[in-house]
C-alpha cells in the first residue's frame, strides 16, 4: 500500500527538481569538503606523527662556544640523545642557498622520498622543492666547492619539514632556500662549516642539561622544538585545514536544512487534502511520515554519497599536494572508514530530525482540518500587522511585505548571502590579511635591507650598520601557561627599525617596546609589569611595558641594547646581530645566517602564488552556494505567489512589472545578506587566525582592500541577477485561466 | 453596441480529445447594460468570461468591445485591454492574502493611467473603515466587496463577474448585487455577470443562457427587478 504511494516522491522530485538538485548540491560540497579536508588532515598528521616518531625529532637544537667532547658521557647523565651535526650554507647561485647538513644516525634522521639512502661518498639527497625549483632530478651531479657530488635521492628531514633559511622566517622559498644531506665524512671537504646540535630529552631533563651547559660550556643559541618555525608550522597549517574541514560543512548543512525545511514545509502545504484524503482512507501517521521522510532521505543520500566518492577521489591528490609543498614523505594513506561513515551520516543527522519536526506540526491537524486544506490558510503574522506602509509606493510595500511573510524564508536568504559571501571574501580577506602584514612591516616598520645574525657574540665597532643584541626568552604569565617570544636590544639612535603606535605616532626607542601581536596574545597594556626568564641562561627579571607598537609580524619586546645587555649581565656594547641598508661583507664563518628583505618579499610573492587558485576554487563554490539559495528561495517566492501571479497577470500587469514585483522582491535581502557579512567576516576569521597563529610567533590582522569588497559584492549582485533571468521562465509560464479555479491556495 | 460577439468558437485539446467549449456564440450588450449569462456547470460560461476579459483567445470568430475587435490584440495590446478596460469580480474574490484592504484595492490603481482615489472607492463599497485590515480579518461578503473596489477603481468600460455570489450567503449576495447594479448606475458601467443561478437573471437587461458551449436562449428582460428583490 505504502509501496504506492512512494511512486509519487519521484513524480514530486522532478517536478520541483531544482529545488532538490539545489539542496543535493549543496550536500554534495558539504560531504565532499568534510570528507576530503578531514581524511587529508588526519593522514597528514599521521604522517607527521610516524616520520617525527620514526625519524626522531629533535627537542631542541644549540650552538655552544666550545665543542662538547663527551656526548656518550651526557647521553648516559642526563637521559638523552645528543648528536653532534654540521651545515654548510653553499651558495647554488646569486639567488639561492643550498643548506648542505651533515647525515644524522640519531637525532632527525633524513627520510628518502624517492631514490636511495646514502651508501658512499660524494652522494648528495636534496629536497625535492629545491631540486623541483632548480630543475635538478636524480642522477644529476652537482658542484659544491670544486667536489663532485651525485643527487641519489630526494629527502625529508624532521627539522626542515618546512625548510625556512632562519628560524625567525615565516614563508618559504624553494627557488632561493633548499636543504640537502651527505655523508659525515664528506663534511671534511667544506671549511666554513657550523656545529650544531641537536637533541632529544628521554626523561625531563632540560633545565639540568642546559644548567650543565652554562656551567661547563657557553650557550650561544638554543632554540626548542615549539620554537622552531620548521618545525612548528605545518601543524598550524594541517590543523586548519581539519578545522575548515568541520567548521565548513556543519555552516552549508545548516544552510542545507533551512533550504529543505522550506521547500518540504511547502510540499506539505500544498499537499494538506491529500494527507487528509490519506488519513481517511485508513492510512497511519507513521506511513505518512515515513512517506515524507523519504524526501530527505534521497536528497541526504544521494547528496552524501556523491558527496563522499568525489572527496574520496581528492584525498590522495590532496595530500600528494600537502606534503609535496611541506617536505614530508608519505609513509602511509588510510581512508579513514570514521570519516567516510560521519561524512554519509551527516545530512542524514541534520535533516532527518528536522523534517520529523516539520512532518510531526502538521500531521497533528484534524484529518477534517486538513482535507479542507484548513491548515493552508494564510496566517499574517505579527510583523506584518505591526507594518506601517502607508507612506511607500505600492511596489515597495509589496516587496516588504513579501520579504516578512515568511520569516524563516527570508532568514534562509539572508543567511544564504551572508555565508557566501563570507566564504567568496575569506579568500580575498587572508590574502589582503597577508598583504598588509609584509607590507606594513617590511615597508614600513623594518626599513633595513639586510640582516645578520651572528653565532658568536660580536664586540667590534667595524662591522657596520645597527647593531642588535636578542635572546629567548619565557613568561609565565600567559593564559595558556607558559608563552616564548625574542627580547631585543636596540641602539636608542637606530633608524632602520621604526614603530609607530595604533595612532601613527612614532615611537622613540629609549622605552621598552612590545608588539601588538604579542601583547594582544598576552592580554598587555602599557604599564603592566611582566617577569622574563632568559632561555640561554635561565636568568630572570622584571620588565615595565613603555608602549605598543602597531606590528604583528612577531611576538618581540624591543628595549634599550645598553638596558639588555645589563639585565642580561652581558658586556656593555656587545651584539649578536646586525641590520643594514646597504650589503656588508662579513665574513661567513662568522654568521649563523643572513636575510635580505628581497628574498622574503620574493618568498612571500612565491607563497600567494597557490593562495590566487584558492581564491578562485572558494570563490567558485561561493558563487555556486549563493546561486542555489538565491534560485531556490526566488523559485519559492515565485510558487507561493503563484495564485497572486495569476491575478496581477489578469488585471494587466505586463512582465517587466511582474519581474520586478516577484524576482526583485528579494534585492534588499542580498544587500542585507551582504552587508552582514563584512562583520562576520571580520570578527570569525579574526578567531581563525588568532587560534591558528595562537602558538606561532606573529599573529595576523584581519584586513579586507575596499576594492574586494566590491568585487565581493559585483559578484553576489551578479549571482542574484543570473538566479533572477533563470526564474523568469517561471513567471511566464503560470496560466492565467488555471488558478483562477482554484478556491485556496 | 458597446460588446458585440460574432461566431465565436472555442475547442479544447488535451491529446487526442477535443472538448468544444464554445460554438458559434452571437450576443451583444448595449453600453451601461448588464447582462447576466446563465448555465450549469460545464455549460462554457466561464470560458465565455475569459476570452471577453482577454485571458484566454477564441479559436475563431469576433469579440467588439467598445468597437475594438480584441481577438485580433496580441499579447501586449491583450494586456493593456484588461489592464485600462476590464474589471474582474471573481468568484472567490482572489484578493492577495498578505496586503491589506486598502493594499489590494491598490494592486489595480498602480498600474491605471487614470484610476480613482483608493479611499473614494473604499468609501463607496463601505470598506473605508476597514482599510487596514487583511482579507483574511473580513467576512466573505465584505471580501467580495473588495474585489469589486479593486475592480472598478480603474473606472472600467467593462466590469466581468465569475459567479460573484456563488461563495456568499444570500444576505451577503443581495448586498453584493446591490452594489453592482449601484456601480452601474452611478459610473455607467456595462456589468457582465456569468452564474448559475437563474435568480440573478432578473437584475439584467439582456439574458443568455448556454448549454453544453452552445446559446439557447437570448433575450431582453423587459421586467427588471432591483437587486433588493432578487429571491431565491
Amino acid at each position: 500500500m505504502v509501496m504506492v504511494l512512494h511512486k509519487k516522491i519521484t513524480r514530486t522530485l522532478l517536478e520541483h527538481k531544482a529545488q532538490y538538485i539545489g539542496s543535493i548540491l549543496l550536500i554534495i560540497i558539504s560531504s565532499l569538503l568534510f570528507t576530503a579536508l578531514n581524511i587529508s588532515g588526519v593522514n597528514i598528521q599521521d604522517n607527521l606523527a610516524v616520520f617525527r616518531v620514526n625519524n626522531v625529532v629533535e627537542d631542541a637544537s644549540f650552538i655552544t662556544q666550545n665543542k662538547i667532547d663527551n656526548v656518550a658521557e651526557l647521553e648516559e647523565k642526563f637521559q638523552l640523545i645528543l648528536e653532534e651535526r654540521k651545515q654548510y650554507d653553499y651558495k647554488f647561485d646569486e639567488q639561492a642557498t643550498l643548506r648542505i647538513l651533515s647525515e644524522t644516525k640519531k637525532v632527525d634522521k633524513y627520510a628518502v622520498v624517492k631514490g636511495h639512502l646514502l651508501q658512499k661518498s660524494r652522494e648528495i639527497l636534496i629536497d625535492q622543492a629545491f631540486a623541483k625549483a632548480h630543475d635538478l632530478d636524480i642522477n644529476d651531479e652537482l658542484m659544491l666547492e670544486n667536489n663532485l657530488f651525485t643527487i641519489v635521492g630526494f629527502m625529508s628531514t624532521p627539522d626542515y619539514i618546512y625548510p625556512l633559511k632562519s628560524v625567525s622566517d615565516m614563508l618559504k622559498n624553494p627557488e632561493t632556500f633548499g636543504v640537502a644531506v651527505i655523508a659525515k665524512n664528506d663534511f671534511s671537504k667544506f671549511q666554513n662549516g657550523l656545529t650544531f646540535y641537536s637533541v632529544k630529552f628521554l626523561d625531563s631533563n632540560k633545565s639540568q642539561f642546559k644548567n650543565y651547559l652554562t656551567r661547563n660550556n657557553i650557550i650561544i643559541n638554543w632554540l626548542d622544538k615549539e620554537d622552531n618555525n620548521r618545525i612548528t608550522f605545518v601543524d598550524g597549517d594541517v590543523n586548519s585545514a581539519i578545522q575548515m574541514g568541520r567548521i565548513l560543512p556543519v555552516a552549508i548543512l545548516i544552510l542545507t536544512i533551512l533550504l529543505v525545511s522550506i521547500i518540504l514545509w511547502r510540499l506539505l502545504k500544498t499537499e494538506y487534502t491529500e494527507i487528509g484524503t490519506l488519513y481517511t482512507l485508513g492510512y497511519r501517521k507513521k506511513e505518512i511520515l515515513n512517506h515524507y521522510l523519504s524526501y530527505p532521505l534521497i536528497i541526504s543520500l544521494v547528496g552524501g554519497i556523491i558527496g563522499t566518492i568525489i572527496g574520496l577521489l581528492l584525498v590522495k591528490p590532496m595530500i600528494e599536494l600537502f606534503a609535496a609543498f611541506y617536505n614530508l614523505p608519505v609513509i602511509t594513506t588510510k581512508f579513514e572508514l570514521t570519516y567516510v561513515v560521519l561524512s554519509l551520516f551527516l545530512p542524514l543527522a541534520f535533516l532527518i530530525p528536522s523534517t520529523i519536526f516539520i512532518i510531526n506540526r502538521i500531521l497533528k491537524k484534524p484529518p477534517l482540518e486538513l482535507m479542507r486544506g484548513g491548515g493552508n490558510k494564510v496566517k499574517i503574522n505579527f510583523i506584518e500587522r505591526r507594518l506601517h506602509l502607508n507612506r511607500f509606493r505600492f511596489s515597495t510595500k509589496f516587496k516588504i511585505r513579501e520579504i516578512v511573510r515568511n520569516i524563516p524564508r527570508t532568514i534562509l536568504m539572508v543567511a544564504g548571502i551572508a555565508f557566501a559571501t563570507m566564504l567568496l571574501l575569506v579568500g580575498f580577506a587572508t590574502k589582503d590579511s597577508m598583504d598588509y602584514l609584509i607590507e606594513k612591516n617590511y615597508k614600513d616598520i623594518y626599513q633595513y635591507n639586510y640582516d645578520y645574525i651572528f653565532n658568536t657574540m660580536q664586540f667590534s665597532d667595524d662591522i657596520g650598520g645597527e647593531k642588535l643584541n636578542l635572546a629567548p626568552y619565557t613568561s609565565q604569565e600567559f593564559k595558556n601557561g607558559e608563552k616564548t617570544f625574542v627580547i631585543y636590544g636596540i641602539e636608542k639612535d637606530a633608524s632602520l627599525i621604526t614603530f609607530t603606535d595604533q595612532n601613527g605616532n612614532k615611537l622613540s626607542l629609549d622605552q621598552t617596546i612590545i608588539t601588538k601581536s604579542l601583547a594582544d596574545k598576552m592580554k598587555l597594556k602599557v604599564g603592566d609589569r611582566i617577569s622574563v626568564e632568559n632561555k640561554l641562561n635561565e636568568k630572570k627579571f622584571s620588565i615595565t611595558i613603555n608602549k605598543i607598537a602597531d606590528s604583528y609580524l612577531a611576538d618581540v619586546i624591543y628595549m634599550p641594547l645598553d638596558e639588555f645587555n645589563k639585565l642580561n649581565d652581558l658586556p656593555k656594547g656587545s651584539f649578536v646581530e646586525v641590520i643594514s641598508k646597504e650589503w656588508l661583507n662579513i665574513d661567513e664563518s662568522i654568521l649563523l645566517s643572513y636575510t635580505s628583505k628581497e628574498d622574503i618579499i620574493n618568498s612571500y610573492n612565491i607563497l600567494i602564488k597557490p593562495l590566487r587558485y584558492m581564491i578562485g576554487v572558494i570563490g567558485f563554490t561561493a558563487f555556486i552556494i549563493g546561486l542555489i539559495v538565491i534560485y531556490v528561495v526566488t523559485s519559492l517566492v515565485i510558487e507561493e505567489n503563484k495564485k497572486n501571479i495569476s491575478l496581477l497577470k489578469i488585471l494587466g500587469y505586463q512582465q517587466r512589472e511582474l519581474y520586478s514585483l516577484i524576482l526583485n522582491s528579494n534585492t534588499i535581502l542580498v544587500i542585507i545578506g551582504f552587508l552582514i557579512s563584512i562583520p562576520l567576516l571580520f570578527v570569525s576569521l579574526e578567531q581563525y587566525f588568532n587560534a591558528i597563529t595562537a602558538e606561532m610567533n606573529f599573529s595576523f590582522p584581519v584586513k579586507l582592500d575596499e576594492i574586494n569588497m566590491v568585487i565581493g559584492f559585483v559578484v553576489i549582485i551578479l549571482t542574484y541577477q543570473i538566479s533572477k533571468f533563470l526564474n523568469k521562465g517561471k513567471i511566464n509560464k503560470i496560466s492565467m485561466v488555471d488558478t483562477l479555479k482554484s478556491k485556496a491556495e | 453596441m458597446f460588446l458585440e460577439l460574432t461566431n465565436v468558437n472555442k475547442t479544447y485539446k488535451t491529446g487526442d480529445v477535443s472538448f468544444k467549449a464554445l460554438a458559434n456564440i452571437n450576443f451583444s450588450l448595449e453600453k451601461g447594460n448588464i447582462g447576466v449569462i446563465l448555465g450549469p456547470s460545464g455549460s462554457g460560461k466561464s470560458t465565455l468570461l475569459n476570452v471577453i476579459g482577454g485571458i484566454d483567445i477564441t479559436d475563431n470568430g469576433a469579440i467588439f468591445v467598445d468597437g475594438k475587435d480584441i481577438t485580433e490584440l496580441n499579447d501586449r495590446e491583450l494586456t493593456n485591454y484588461r489592464r485600462e478596460e476590464v474589471g474582474f469580480i471573481f468568484q472567490f474574490y482572489n484578493l492577495i492574502p498578505n496586503l491589506t484592504v486598502y493594499e489590494n484595492v491598490e494592486v489595480a490603481a498602480n498600474i491605471s493611467k487614470n484610476p480613482m482615489k483608493v479611499e473614494e472607492v473604499l468609501d463607496a463599497v463601505g470598506l473605508l473603515d476597514l482599510k487596514d485590515r487583511f482579507p483574511k480579518e473580513l467576512s466573505g461578503g465584505q471580501q467580495q466587496r473588495v474585489s469589486i473596489a479593486r475592480a472598478i477603481i480603474k473606472k472600467p468600460k467593462l466590469l466581468l463577474c465569475d459567479e460573484p455570489t456563488g461563495a456568499l450567503d444570500y444576505n451577503n449576495a443581495i448586498e453584493i448585487l446591490k452594489l453592482l447594479t449601484d456601480i452601474n448606475k452611478k459610473y455607467n458601467t456595462t456589468i457582465l455577470i456569468i452564474t448559475h443561478n437563474t435568480a440573478i437573471s432578473g437584475i439584467a437587461n439582456r439574458i443568455v443562457r448556454l448549454r453544453s458551449g452552445e446559446i439557447i436562449e437570448n433575450k431582453y428582460n423587459d421586467n427588471i427587478l432591483p437587486a433588493e428583490r432578487v429571491e431565491w
